[in-house]
């Protein structure tokens, strides 16, 4: 195919614009934020990638919505939640910052109500689950998992974005879709100091902006694909999260010298083995309580925390005290082989009760992310109904039968490839934050998944909203500064590059040649078992490929530009995990991080978050300790930062 | 089995066999790049599409483009870049003009439980369509006024 490019191309033309806040990211951690900020007054420009009205990881949707401790009928307030073992949250494990937990159990509540007034619905308006064992007569709410507690609601957020979008175009922010932010700009044009602003092309036109800000959040996504790229064997549902998530945001604060940690933890990934997601009959998450049969009708026993078999529907929404989620019974594969249990497996919703029925399909797998068209709408239109027919579950490996990994993070041996990873599902890499959701540099932010230790759409939402609030109370005294030109020319001659070195007859690649490269690397050197001379030699492979094969990368039009610059900054994404693999002296179950030159598991002094930074060509690594944000200058319990902080 | 050695009494005659194959006398060969990968999850009816290039407006990832000529089709010239969220489907506002078709890699089966029939995403002679509508309906909801104690985006509650 080659035909003219669409839209009216005008290279490294400069666009200049200022505002007091800058969002790098419109999903849903920087609209919540632009959003707050624009109530208080803030003059807010917003850059995204893709669309703001779809674009990030919650763009296409919202079913459940944790973490609400402060709804009217939640059992459990925020404080008992952060100091109890359960508190550590599905999304966070032994190293979950939980400053930014506690941030969102105090505002996810909050964030629920601003988007049932901005228009989703977050209660049973049209009353269709009356008298269901979930809802709250009085209020209407619907909750999930746990009927008791009553903390995580069912919404329908499948149109959460446009309801997102809606406000902001009614509060007048300046929204530009199409934008990538390329670098961040420093104070006198030196990294390590105040940001103050970001530069970005525009994916389409190929235009360049330079856009001043008195604070600048960083709401970009997780970083993806670094070392499993693969559009072949299932198209991007590879990617869980939105594919877009390169890592852009950490690429820029890191080279603008902003402190990172956790960057090593990583995970095994089904990477390309994946299925729809949430579109293959399981146990979890939106298919939480789903009695699972065999082919024969036979039932598969939930069993819950302590392995006692629950005899009845109920009781796996009605967990016993200090019980969390039930599951399906963990001897299953074994089972399984026995013959005990006949493959396939199968989701039987016509047997349960009919609201779980239709709150599992219908709402969960409806206003989830990506299951409105893909699976409710397809489905239903291929004949599928919840009230016959039982879908099937993946028939993969009998170790996650029935369990929804498949479609989200194989785990398990012989499942996936050992050196498919992906960064971390929950807690994983990115900026260190403080109470003000502020980095180590002056008048930059960060929020939802781009602050490392926490993630999710909720905690996007409240992150976002509390960041919005301390960035209009920022800037009322931080000063507006032109961007330095060098700075500025630097990155501009840097992003076009690709657009003047040769083509592939003449010894140029193209981005996705490139992009399986630096993945290549990645399983090569930073595979799940890691030593000191094994990642050096992975960092002089990247700086090699920089040199050489990266320097002659090609790009024919904006868009593959756009891609082009997105391997760029997975390879230095891919320096940043080796930096931080490097520097963590200890192997950690928790992390999924193994060390064959330091095999101990979990020593107690490695206990500790190692946060890297680049100063100059240095990398500079120091040590945080678990639980910093009770420790001076922060006060010694949550209720109180948050009092000081959260400027209400 | 002797059976099946027996011609199906509706298999087609000779002839028309015949006829058909002879059909392809004078087709061209195209010099051509391989089908696309299988990502391809949208499909594009040119005769309901109008042109209105609503789901390029809204797609993430750029996947498709306008077409040169106005009222036309937008082109899936990315394919390989789409996460299969489908908000291009959700936006259209011409029902059938674009849809989501899972590759076939992709596609999920599952049994009528009463019956034992198997089904399958794209099989030949599908069973009919459920038509009940998700809950909420399909549709966007208006902006609700302000209820709550503040519209400020400060915390509202205090906890318990």
């Amino acid at each position: 195919m080659s035909s003219a490019w669409p839209y009216e191309v005008h290279y490294a033309r400069e666009r200049d614009l200022s505002a007091d806040i800058l969002v790098v990211g419109g999903g849903i951690a920087g609209c919540h934020a632009a959003i707050s900020a624009a109530k208080r007054g803030a003059k807010v420009i917003v850059i995204d990638k893709g669309a703001v009205i779809r674009s990030g990881s919650g763009g296409a949707g919202v079913d459940h919505w944790g973490g609400a401790f402060t709804n009217p009928c939640s059992k459990i307030s925020p404080d008992e939640a952060i100091s109890s073992a359960s508190g550590h949250g599905p999304m966070a494990g032994a190293y979950g910052m939980k400053h930014i937990q506690y941030i969102t159990f105090r505002e996810s509540w909050d964030a629920a109500l601003d988007m049932e007034e901005w228009g989703m619905a977050i209660r049973d308006e049209d009353d269709e689950f009356v008298g269901a064992d979930f809802r709250d007569e009085q209020t209407k709410l619907l909750f999930a998992y746990d009927y008791d507690s009553c903390t995580t609601l069912r919404v329908q957020g499948a149109d959460v974005k446009v309801y997102l979008y809606r406000e902001m175009k009614r509060l007048g922010i300046t929204i530009l879709d199409r934008v990538m932010a390329t670098s961040l700009l420093s104070e006198d044009g030196i990294p390590g100091t105040r940001v103050i602003g970001a530069t970005g092309l525009d994916v389409r036109t190929g235009e360049f902006y330079v856009l001043g800000a008195k604070a600048t959040l960083l709401a970009t996504g997780q970083p993806l694909r670094i070392w499993v790229f693969n559009t072949e064997l299932a198209g991007l549902y590879t990617a869980h999260d939105d594919p877009n998530c390169a890592g852009d945001g950490c690429a820029i604060a890191w080279k603008a010298g902003a402190e990172f940690t956790l960057m090593e933890r990583s995970m095994q990934t089904s990477g390309p083995l994946r299925y729809p997601a949430y579109g293959t009959g399981n146990s979890s998450n939106t298919w939480y309580g789903c009695t699972i049969v065999d082919t024969n009708g036979k039932e598969v026993p939930y069993v819950d925390s302590d392995g006692n078999v629950l005899e009845t529907v109920a009781e796996r929404f009605h967990p016993k005290s200090g019980q969390g989620q039930a599951r399906l019974t963990p001897d299953l594969a074994e089972r399984i082989r026995k013959g005990e249990y006949v493959l396939p497996l199968y989701a039987d919703l016509p047997s349960m009760p009919e609201h779980e029925r239709r709150a599992i399909f219908g709402l969960m797998v409806c206003h989830e992310g990506k299951t409105r068209i893909p699976v409710y709408k397809t489905y239903t239109e291929a004949g599928f109904d919840p009230d016959q027919d039982m879908l099937q579950a993946n028939v993969h490996a009998p170790e996650v039968m029935g369990r929804d990994p498949v479609w989200w993070d194989v785990k398990t041996p012989g499942a996936a490839a050992p050196q498919w990873r992906e960064t971390a599902f929950g807690g994983g890499g990115g900026l260190v934050v403080d109470w003000d959701m502020k980095t180590n540099l002056d008048g930059l932010f960060a929020a939802g998944n781009q602050a490392a230790g926490y993630m999710g759409h909720v905690s996007a939402a409240a992150t976002g909203r509390y960041a919005g609030r301390k960035m209009a109370e920022y800037i009322r005294t931080a000063p507006q500064q032109a961007p330095d030109r060098g700075q500025v020319e630097l990155d501009r001659a840097r992003v076009y590059r690709p657009v003047s070195a040769g083509s592939q007859s003449n010894g140029g690649i193209g981005w996705k040649e490139l992009q399986a490269g630096v993945c290549r690397v990645m399983q090569d050197y930073c595979a799940r078992d890691k030593s000191e001379t094994v990642l050096r030699k992975g960092l002089e492979w990247l700086q090699s490929i920089r040199e050489s094969e990266a320097a002659r990368a090609h790009a024919r039009n904006p868009h593959e530009l756009w891609r082009t610059l997105e391997v760029m900054v997975r390879m230095t994404v891919g320096e940043m995990i080796m930096h931080a693999s490097l520097a963590r002296h200890g192997s950690s179950r928790d992390l999924d991080f193994w060390r064959v030159d330091y095999p101990n598991e979990d020593p107690p002094e490695q206990r500790k978050f190692i946060v890297t930074r680049l100063d100059g060509e240095e990398v500079r690594a120091r040590e945080l300790p678990l639980g910093f944000w009770l420790q001076p200058p922060y006060a010694p319990d949550y209720a109180e930062n948050y009092h000081l902080h959260s400027a209400p | 089995m002797a059976e099946d050695r027996d011609r199906p009494a509706d298999a087609p005659e000779a002839d028309e066999l015949k006829d058909k194959v002879e059909e392809l006398v004078g087709i061209e060969a195209e010099l051509t790049s391989n089908p696309a990968t299988p990502c391809a999850a949208i499909v594009i009816d040119a005769e309901i599409c109008t042109g209105c290039n609503r789901c390029v407006d809204v797609c993430r990832s750029d996947v498709l483009m306008p077409a040169s000529t106005k009222g036309r089709p937008p082109v899936l010239v990315y394919p390989d870049e789409c996460w299969f969220c489908a908000c291009c489907v959700e936006h259209c506002p011409r029902p059938g003009a674009i849809r989501m078709e899972h590759p076939l890699n992709q596609r999920i089966g599952w049994k009528r439980k009463d019956t034992g029939e198997y089904f399958r995403i794209g099989m030949k002679d599908p069973p009919p369509a459920n038509t009940r509508p998700p809950v909420g309906g399909w549709g966007v909801r208006p902006r609700r006024r302000p209820s709550r104690e503040s519209s400020t985006g400060c915390p509202r509650t205090e906890p318990r």
